[in-house]
């Protein structure tokens, strides 16, 4: 799956973003370049249900790997 | 897998820096501050000229000088004067709008001077909207530039129903 960004531009100043396609914690990079790009203050964040599902499959193939 | 965020404009500020990262919540507390300070708002008279003149005093989530600047001369006022280091004042009918604040990074306080009878409310109401689409004009200039420097390509763009500017940007 290809890597983007989708940024909502609201009409009452406020802005919105989200990651599609970015893995894991990868996606917390995009916190600080939405303030950077837009000029803006970070209100708040949060995890999709597919960053969970993705964080649960890497933790597992790592712990095989461990083990 | 991925992750939403949530932001909102520099130029836009209230009583919102205690209240960060609180889900949802952000935003809706600067224009509900903002709406309290119209109720709120302190009311004086004075009779000039056998005319009774109301003087309305209202704190503004209005941060950046030049968007306000902008906005005030879209909403058709005049007669610009500086008052201050950091204030000024402009006229537009029967209205006159002083702004004043203590350092660049705080929001205006603002003063509207007009004759009794006169709807005070409704301009701040018109101008606290058409500041805020100035924001959102302001922000999509930026951002795109910013996008294109950094090497990111825009993918699409749409305007959705509610006026919202949707960029679908494309990442290495």
């Amino acid at each position: 799956m290809a890597k983007k960004i989708q940024i909502k531009l609201k009409p009452d100043g406020t802005i919105e973003m989200e990651t599609k396609g970015i893995k894991g914690k990868a996606c917390l990079n995009y916190i600080d370049l939405l303030a950077k790009l837009t000029d803006s203050r970070i209100d708040n964040y949060e995890y999709t249900q597919e960053y969970y599902e993705n964080e649960v499959n890497e933790n597992t193939v790592n712990n095989c790997e461990n083990g | 897998m991925s992750i939403t965020i949530s932001a909102t404009s520099l130029a836009i500020m209230g009583a919102v820096a205690a209240l960060r990262g609180i889900a949802g919540v952000a935003q809706d507390v600067i224009f509900e501050n903002f709406e309290n300070s119209i109720e709120n708002s302190i009311e004086s008279a004075i009779t000039k000229n056998d005319t009774k003149e109301i003087l309305k005093e209202y704190q503004t989530p209005f941060v950046d000088c030049e968007i306000l600047e902008k906005t005030l001369i879209e909403h058709g006022c005049e007669n610009f004067s500086k008052n201050g280091e950091y204030g000024f004042s402009c006229e537009i009918e029967n209205f006159t709008f002083i702004f004043s604040r203590d350092n660049i990074e705080n929001p205006f306080k603002m003063e509207i001077k007009c004759n009794e009878g006169a709807n005070c409310d409704m301009e701040i109401d018109d101008l606290s909207e058409e500041y805020k689409m100035n924001v959102q004009e302001e922000t999509y200039v930026k951002l795109t530039q910013r996008l294109k420097n950094n090497n990111m390509t825009v993918e699409s763009e749409q305007i959705l129903e509610d006026d919202t500017i949707m960029l679908t940007v494309n990442v290495e």
